[in-house]
């Protein structure tokens, strides 16, 4: 799912959302379900989200990434 | 996956308060700026300056990327998304930014084709569904965000996409924070170093901050956990005796930062001779624009821009707010004629503005005649 579907949906919910939407001012951590060329399928608070791994390329299931604007920036290191 | 119970800890926080408070020396302040829009939306939202003992004080700093954009260059975006044919899409932040005749969502109302995404990748899906439409996307941000500029970039050129371009304000992190420690009557005595942008640009980028302006500077996450072990961590270098970049953020952020999303900002983008940012005034090479490679996708090249430079309204301290110089509840207008539903400044606008920040979470805790209170 992307572009206008996910705009409208996004448009009725931007009112909720607690953290900015352009600088992800949460850890915006998403769990990789699957991956395909270029992209991972993430699970965004339950939303299945497909997100661009280019500067990821090495993310695997079961990664956490540090998702922003749609791309992956960073896998992150578990545990405290 | 909200991965943030741990650095949500109440009883690691009291810990981390009391640490805090025996680091401090009775009546001597450390007045700390935390740089990152992010960091004082959460420092707002989860009251951390209450934790804090009155010999810390929090200065907001100028890392909203939607407060910094000047006026004029919405007036751009605005005149883009009045060509005909044009489709402008942009964050959602950015559509209640009030430029001189008014915001983008208001040259919507007018009839402006304009739309809100949440990824530059979005705006070149739809430049892909609506071939007979141009599609122009509105990027903003600082080092975080110009990587998905980038990747979308290379992907517009990878697929031949004939009807997009981006109208590129990205700006740098480092020239404001120049600006800053060179303003005359500086009394910032350490840094709040942001997360994200350090994702991508790596701690060593902020090395000048010690090495040339003897402060210390602690890369930091962003939840109340780590903001008051990244405060704590500050006041243990003074306590010491050292002044040096320390990363709080270690589980996301690397020294080097990411050199792939550095790569990428490279390749598509080069440096401007200087931009002009809210509060700030014009910096020299403080922004990011489209290099002669990617022209066909370059916006300024595309449309005749009126490019006006335009003075904000003479009641809004954004500017001062931007550098620390006051707070948010010090401006004439803040809650009254300046409001989240009618903002007058960008500092109002973004959730993670200083202004809406405070209005959100922090005002209600002040005594009400330091805090004008409306709605």
């Amino acid at each position: 799912v992307t572009g206008a579907e996910r705009h409208d949906e996004r448009v009725s919910s931007v009112h909720e959302r607690l953290h900015c939407v352009t600088c992800a001012d949460e850890a915006v951590a998403a769990r990789v379900r699957t991956v395909e060329a270029l992209a991972a399928v993430v699970d965004l608070d339950g939303r299945l989200e497909r997100v661009a791994i280019d500067l990821v390329p090495e993310a695997r299931p079961g990664d956490l990434l540090l998702c922003h604007a749609g791309i992956a920036l960073e896998r992150l290191v578990e545990g405290p | 996956v909200r991965y943030v119970d741990e650095y949500r800890d109440p009883a690691l926080a009291r810990s981390l308060a009391a640490e805090i408070r025996s680091l401090v020396t009775a009546g001597e302040v450390v007045r700390v700026m935390e740089v990152c829009g992010g960091h004082t939306h959460a420092i707002y939202r989860h009251g951390l300056e209450e934790l804090l003992p009155p010999e810390v004080e929090l200065v907001h700093g100028p890392g909203c990327p939607v407060c910094v954009i000047p006026t004029g260059r919405v007036d751009d975006a605005i005149a883009i998304a009045e060509t005909d044919g044009v489709t402008l899409a942009t964050f959602g932040d950015m559509l209640r930014v009030p430029g001189s005749r008014g915001s983008l969502l208001d040259a919507k109302a007018r009839g402006a084709d304009v739309r809100m995404v949440y990824s530059p990748l979005d705006a070149l899906a739809l430049a892909a569904q609506e071939p007979d439409r141009h599609l122009c996307f509105f990027a903003i941000g600082f080092e975080t965000t110009a990587p998905a500029t980038a990747v979308t970039l290379l992907r517009a050129r990878a697929d031949g996409t004939p009807n997009f371009s981006v109208f590129c304000n990205h700006v740098l992190i480092e020239p404001p924070l120049r600006a800053i420690l060179d303003s005359p009557g500086l009394t910032v005595d350490a840094f709040i170093g942001p997360g994200h942008v350090s994702t991508v640009i790596g701690t060593d980028a902020y090395r000048f901050i010690p090495e040339e302006y003897g402060r210390a500077v602690v890369v930091s996450a962003f939840e109340p956990v780590d903001l008051l072990q990244s405060i704590a961590m500050l006041l243990r270098q003074r306590a010491e005796g050292r002044c040096e970049v320390e990363n709080q953020y270690t589980r996301v952020v690397r020294r080097e930062g990411n050199e792939r999303a550095v790569a990428a900002i490279a390749e598509t983008m080069e440096v401007r001779e200087d931009f002009e940012w809210r509060g700030l005034g014009v910096l020299p090479a403080s922004a990011l624009r489209v290099r002669d490679a990617f022209a066909a996708f370059d916006a300024e090249r595309q449309f005749a821009l009126p490019g006006a430079r335009i003075e904000d309204p003479k009641a809004c301290r954004c500017g001062d707010v931007l550098t620390g110089r006051i707070k948010p509840w010090e401006c004439g207008v803040f809650g009254t004629a300046c409001t989240p539903e009618r903002p007058l400044g960008t500092c109002m606008v973004s959730s993670e503005g200083a202004c809406a920040a405070f209005f959100s979470y922090g005002r209600l805790r002040r005594p009400r005649e330091q805090v004008p209170v409306v709605g």
